[in-house]
């Protein structure tokens, strides 16, 4: 490490997780409350990366998942809101890295989002019919976990993915829609789940992505947008995915992740100086464990599934990497 | 985070002064059950979403239920079960779906990156089934951001839903002369060329596509959409025309090659050159399995590889320092291939 380099504040990251929620501006913590199972995820894979999953009440989180597993078998955010696809995918991720996942009903979990797949393989995020390539990884991504993939249509399920593969090696959420990292994220998950990397021109993605890094060393989601720590995550696990993370300049995304910390509250912001969240702080510090830069420091993350990579390990799921 | 709203909700009576209200007991969440859920709402929030709750339980059918999910879904625009319930109320009391479009204008207007709003304008077009405004408002909304990812995905589903391509290559000619770096914009380009047109059979198109794409690049040639724009209609043409390059594009390039300024010197240009060089040299290995000693193909594929390799360098150490590995694996495969030829 360089002397002058700016020092990662974890110490500080871990209480502002904690925290969370109990100092925050009420405004912002209302309008997101519909998004409440997946910041404990974020919280739970923080903690854990950073060696720290003993600051949060395990039993709380238990009782919470139970408490929002919805009849039908999917989750809910919060309490007082419909279950749906995203935060079923949060609600496992966390079972699983507790695991705790015999606390949940998985049967009826496996049968809720199966139930989600279309007559064309694609998925819908709930029962009102959004569709989405991201509920297409969260589907593949949440059974893959519960051992459950053959509840579903594969090769139809893939057939849809590749269909909103676009010219420039990118995907979109739909058939036709502009390439976006995010979506690109979810599609090359899925396809790593699947085991059908082969479908993707590598040569040609891997340079779209490697493109998204601007001069300041962060990654943006498309061409001519502002970088962003996120934007970061979701571009690196990519690469590292179909086996070109070494493409980018790693030591300036390294510097760029850094700059997004914020010394005085804790926590990472999207862009430096900019008010920092638990979803910019987990981002932050899987694409630190992404790219090896503290390696003493924090647990090895698995780019598909963006938790721990021991945790994948001990249920045994095995996503392709290139 | 999210788009703060200039609908603002102020209730002048709150709900529990209300007489019409009186009879309905808000459920309240269950808050302090769970430090981790523990929610910090605003009083307002609290209010109507307590009203919220207790009607959607009993299923209440009403005006007032129409009013109060009008408050919830101002208060929240991301909450899924408002608009739902909203939708279920719209048809069971028969409201006037024009007023709805007008008030989901609104609420656009102030949340246009919220996928709700967006999702519940296409339910109110889908039972109108009049998307003349559609196009319009789109345009109204990419004129603020021109990047919206929700405008774009409802632009194209009411254009395909409806047919409507007749002026969209002109509004996404008029875009890309706005800002010829605009994605959206040539991704949408792309989108009406391959819904409209059977890409396997148009040379004329295809064509004419080029010529536009050159225009744009010329006028800047640092830009990423064009190029890739190029290279996809490329791919087309020289299936149509057995691997035929179109000259004119090779001639763009060397004619921008040759002027020597590092203006000029695009990655963009520089690794289109490279790929095009990579195309024919493997196309000169090939005739060279069935003929061994011709020495002019193998003099050609040493004045590509040798092109190419000098381009990799420039890039790698100046003009793209950023990517200096990518270049560099390029030009391992340079010479890994070809790399016989160049001694
Ligand atoms: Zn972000």
């Amino acid at each position: 490490m360089q002397s002058n380099q700016k020092e990662l504040l974890i110490q500080k990251h871990v209480d502002f997780i904690v925290n969370y929620g109990k100092t925050h501006d009420q405004y912002e913590y209302e309008m997101s409350d519909y998004l409440r199972m997946s910041g404990l995820y974020w919280s739970v894979t923080f903690l854990d990366l950073v060696k720290s999953l003993d600051k949060l009440n395990k039993s709380e989180i238990v009782d919470y998942l139970k408490r929002n597993q919805h009849e039908n078998g999917g989750f809910s955010p919060c309490d007082g809101h419909d279950p749906h696809l995203l935060y079923s995918l949060s609600a496992v991720q966390i079972a699983i890295t507790y695991n705790v996942l015999n606390e949940i009903n998985s049967e009826k979990l496996i049968e809720y989002i199966s139930n989600l797949q279309q007559e064309d393989g694609s998925f819908s995020g709930d029962c009102w019919g959004e569709i989405d390539t991201r509920f297409s990884f969260c589907a593949v991504a949440a059974l893959s976990l519960l051992n459950a993939l053959d509840r579903i249509n594969i090769e139809k399920a893939v057939t849809f993915v590749l269909s909103c593969m676009n010219f420039d090696g990118g995907f979109g959420c739909l058939p036709g829609t502009e390439s976006h990292a995010g979506q690109i994220y979810c599609c090359v998950g899925f396809l790593s789940i699947l085991n059908r990397l082969h479908m993707i021109n590598v040569d040609l993605l891997g340079w779209w992505l490697a493109e998204r890094q601007l001069p300041s060393g962060g990654l943006n989601g498309r061409p001519e947008k502002l970088q962003d720590v996120c934007y970061s995550w979701w571009v690196i696990s990519s690469l590292k995915i179909i086996g070109k993370l070494e493409w980018i300049n790693i030591e300036k995304l390294r510097e760029y992740i850094i700059s997004c910390q914020d010394d005085e509250t804790g926590g990472f912001s999207d862009r430096p100086g900019n008010m920092p969240d638990p979803f910019h702080t987990l981002f932050a510090f899987a694409g630190l464990s992404l790219i090896k830069a503290f390696p003493d420091a924090l647990k090895e993350v698995n780019p598909v599934f963006c938790m721990p990579q021991y945790v994948i390990d001990r249920v045994k799921v095995k996503p392709q990497l290139l | 985070m999210s788009d703060s709203s200039d609908e603002s909700v102020d209730l002048d009576v709150s709900y529990s002064q209300r007489p019409e209200w009186s009879d309905i007991t808000p459920i309240t969440q269950d808050e302090e059950s769970n430090q981790i859920c523990r929610i910090a709402y605003t009083e307002n929030f609290k209010e109507v979403f307590g009203y919220f709750r207790a009607i959607l339980k009993i299923s209440e059918k009403s005006e007032r239920a129409f009013d109060l999910t009008k408050d919830a879904a101002l208060l929240n625009p991301a909450n899924y079960t408002v608009w739902y319930y909203r939708r279920i109320l719209l048809k069971e009391l028969n409201k006037d779906l024009h007023q709805e479009l007008e008030f989901i204008t609104k609420v656009i207007r102030s949340n246009p990156k919220n996928y709700q709003v967006w999702q519940h304008r296409r339910c109110i077009i889908e039972l109108l089934q009049e998307p003349d405004k559609e196009l319009n408002f789109t345009e109204e909304i990419l004129k603020r951001d021109s990047k919206n990812y929700h405008a774009w995905q409802y632009r194209q589903w009411v254009i395909k839903t409806f047919a409507l391509w007749d002026n969209e290559l002109d509004y996404v000619n008029d875009l890309i002369t706005v800002d010829v770096r605009n994605n959206s914009a040539w991704n949408q380009r792309y989108f009406y060329l391959s819904n409209k047109y059977d890409l396997t059979q148009e040379n004329e198109i295809l064509n004419r596509e080029i010529d536009f794409c050159l225009e744009k690049i010329n006028f800047c040639i640092d830009n990423e959409s064009s190029w890739n724009y190029l290279r996809a209609v490329i791919d087309h043409l020289i299936k149509i025309n057995e691997n035929n390059y179109p000259q004119k594009v090779l001639e763009f390039c060397n004619i921008k090659l040759s002027t020597g300024r590092d203006d000029d010197m695009s990655p963009f240009l520089l690794s289109f050159k490279i790929d095009f060089n990579w195309f024919r040299s493997k196309e000169m290995l090939k005739k060279l399995e069935s003929n061994n000693d011709d020495v002019c193909l193998k003099q050609n594929i040493r004045t590509y590889a040798n092109e190419s390799l000098d381009y990799l360098t420039k890039l790698a150490i100046k003009y793209d320092t950023i990517r200096a590995n990518y270049w560099n694996y390029l030009a391992s495969n340079w010479k890994q291939e070809f790399g016989q030829y160049t001694q």
